[in-house]
């Protein structure tokens, strides 16, 4: 028989201090995301009347119905042509930006460009969409404006189905780098200074110290970074919805506009909620691909 | 003589008296809450809030709670809706644009108005001042569902200074789609658009209705690709493609308009405050009616004050309705600038309407000739549909037949 591991007290009051401390995001966790989740999953087997709320059981109808309709495959080819050009482009940026206020600007510009960058993630979407609709527009649009000048045609950033999601791909890489660089330059500032002085003693590279001494060090950052990036760009909604509304056509709609387009305006809330699962599974899928892969090239000290 | 007839005045005054103080007097008493979905900006908010106090006075101890939201589309209107229902705040009364009514209907949201205002002197005295066509588009299978306190069409507006330095006549009453496209090409230079097509659902409509067309048929089924519809989406391609308009889907017809960018625009009355603020007056604009190839005609839309059928009062949410619709209302709502008033009387007086432009009845008239904006139960979807296609053919990806189509047959599996 096993023995029963005795508790002294003060190791027992430290154990309700956790569990009291933890509560609070525990409730939230479920009441926010666990039992909506599960509800979801629920609805998705169900055609649900929004007005009345009664319920029938449609089996997989829901699922059959959306993966075999073209807009969903549309939807979700955009979806993950997103995921990777937004996820690249913000860490990217980000990690760009980040070297570049961290190391290569005067301490003094530093600060004020960390803050320039930072800015585009403190306001508010929808605000700045005006100002982009009229950098973007076809006909008296400001880039279009400079680019007829130098004897370019006018480009249909938000009108053509090659264009509309570069120019959203544009719009959410402005928006999210100043976060990702943040993060990265918090790496960036705990990397030992001794480490790079040596590399530098050594004759490596400004190129070199960056791309085999700074990136290592700061890769659980970068990882992190890559991480929130990819299930961000995974759910994105708002710089499509401000921007192109998911048009012209279904060419820069993804999937979560069009969860949205079935939950909210046609009220079908049982193929919304089975769309809902679908990316639920993808998110997953992909976070996992990461997380086995970052062992190859995560250095954690 | 004199002095007989000022004491009839004063006895049927008496007698007019009695029954208004007896009701006040009963109501004085009466407690309860109210709960009110509005739309609109805080101008229309503030309205609202004007009729609610003059409610209060007759009904002290009743508390209207406002909730006042702006409207991106009317399903997200119908989902505030739900939402507020399904947390134990189901609105009393609602003010609802027409292209959510019909929803609103199939899905018994909403009080027949018909017993109530039969009842009521004074609504059945209001009833006969709207416009037969806008009472007809908040009323199902015959049934009235809604008292409407605004209305919008759209008409042609033009430039007149642009017209006369390009010496083109300036557009008449009854003109043609072919007349239309001459002087549209006409106006076209390095700089100025001829005119500003908008892709939006209900700037659209004039398009399908002076084609004897409509994105739904009168059964409430889809016609998406009907034969009128494919024939208006291709000549509003060709406009495209001869390049008399800016790029439909990005532009932004109005400002450009106001920045004497268009030579023409269709529009209501909603964007009369803004161009005037710009500089317009009635010497470099005016409207004409919308251009006819099958039939004249335009497009009408509005909102009207509804009773929901969740209310627990009915009598109490009657009375608020009354003071909602009452002609003081209705004329703050129109003085506001936006909205054409929904009775003849107030829509074609100028005190309220203005003097500018100078065919500033001609909006009146455009209601009386137009189709209501095309909203069948399920109007989320069609709306959608639609501008996805046209979308599709704007952007070249597809020609107006396929385009139309495939939106006729994912609207059919959609509504299924």
């Amino acid at each position: 028989m096993q023995k029963k591991k005795k508790w002294n007290p003060s190791k027992k009051r430290e154990l309700r201090a956790a569990y009291l401390f933890t509560i609070p995001s525990f409730v939230g966790f479920l009441v926010f995301v666990f039992i909506p989740i599960i509800w979801v999953i629920i609805i998705s087997f169900q055609k649900y009347n929004v007005f009345t709320t009664a319920t029938t059981f449609v089996g997989w109808d829901n699922y059959r119905q959306i993966l075999t309709n073209s807009r969903s495959l549309v939807a979700l080819k955009n979806t993950l042509w997103y995921t990777v050009l937004c996820a690249l482009g913000n860490t990217g940026m980000g990690l760009i930006l980040a070297v570049l206020v961290d190391d290569v600007l005067p301490h003094k510009l530093s600060v004020f460009f960390r803050s320039i960058y930072f800015f585009p993630s403190l306001v508010g979407l929808t605000f700045v969409a005006i100002i982009w609709q009229a950098f973007f527009q076809t006909d008296a649009g400001v880039i279009n404006y400079y680019l007829t000048r130098i004897g370019i045609a006018k480009i249909g950033w938000l009108s053509s189905q090659t264009f509309s999601k570069i120019s959203v791909l544009i719009l959410d890489i402005w928006k999210n780098m100043g976060m990702s660089m943040l993060l990265i330059l918090a790496g960036l500032q705990n990397v030992d200074r001794g480490i790079i002085e040596a590399a530098e003693i050594d004759g490596a590279s400004a190129f070199q110290r960056f791309l085999k001494v700074i990136i290592p060090l700061a890769s659980p950052q970068i990882f992190f970074v890559m991480i929130m990036n990819v299930t961000g760009a995974l759910r994105i909604y708002e710089s499509i919805s401000v921007l192109t509304n998911g048009g012209p056509g279904d060419s820069s709609r993804s999937l979560v506009m069009l969860i949205a387009e079935k939950g909210f305006t046609s009220f079908d809330y049982g193929a919304a909620s089975a769309l809902s699962v679908l990316l639920l599974i993808l998110i997953s899928i992909v976070t996992f691909i990461q997380f086995v892969g970052s062992r190859k090239w995560v250095h954690y000290e | 003589m004199k002095h007989y007839k000022g004491l009839m005045a004063g006895a049927l005054a008496m007698a007019l008296a009695i029954p208004a103080m007896a009701v006040t007097g009963y109501a004085d008493d009466t407690e309860g809450k109210l709960i009110m979905l509005n739309w609109g900006n805080t101008e229309e908010e503030r309205i609202a809030n004007e009729a609610i106090a003059r409610f209060n006075e007759e009904y002290p101890n009743v508390t209207v709670e406002q909730t006042c939201v702006p409207v991106e589309s009317w399903s997200d209107y119908i989902q505030k809706w739900i939402t507020m229902s399904t947390s134990g705040e189901a609105p009393d009364i609602i003010s609802l644009g027409l292209e959510g009514a019909q929803m609103a209907v199939s899905n018994d949201l909403l009080l027949p108005l018909d017993d109530i205002v039969a009842g009521d002197e004074a609504l059945s005295a209001q009833k006969g001042e709207y416009a037969e066509s806008l009472l007809k588009g908040f009323s199902s299978d015959g049934v009235l569902y809604g008292l409407p306190n605004g209305t919008q069409t759209m008409v042609v507006y033009y430039n007149k200074e642009m017209f006369d330095a390009a010496g083109v006549e300036y557009p008449q009453d009854g003109w043609t789609w072919d007349e239309f496209m001459e002087t549209a090409k006409a106006m076209t230079t390095d700089d100025v658009y001829g005119f500003g097509l908008s892709s939006s659902y209900f700037q659209l409509t004039p398009w399908w209705a002076t084609n004897d067309a409509s994105p739904a048929a009168e059964d409430g089924t889809p016609s998406l690709n009907s034969e009128n519809m494919v024939e208006a989406v291709t000549f509003l391609k060709q406009m495209v493609d001869e390049g008399v308009t800016p790029d439909p889907i990005s532009s932004d017809v109005y400002t450009m308009f106001a920045s004497k960018q268009l030579a023409m625009v269709g529009a209501g009355r909603w964007v009369l405050n803004s161009w005037k603020e710009a500089g317009f007056n009635n010497d470099n604009f005016d409207c004409v009616q919308w251009p006819v190839n099958k039939r004249e005609g335009s497009v009408y839309g509005g909102s009207a004050w509804c009773l929901g059928t969740a209310t627990q009062q009915p009598e109490l949410a009657t009375a608020l309705l009354k003071y909602m619709v009452a002609s003081e209302t209705l004329t703050e709502v129109a003085a506001g600038g936006q909205q054409i008033p929904p009775t003849e009387s107030l829509a074609t007086d100028h005190a309220i309407m203005g003097d500018t432009p100078d065919n500033v009845d001609g909006l009146w008239k455009a209601i009386t000739i137009a189709d209501p904006v095309c909203a069948p139960t399920y109007f989320g979807d069609i709306e959608q549909s639609l501008l996805r296609a046209m979308e599709e053919v704007f952007s070249g990806a597809k020609e107006p037949q396929a385009a139309l189509d495939d939106a006729e047959a994912e609207l059919e599996s959609l509504i299924g």
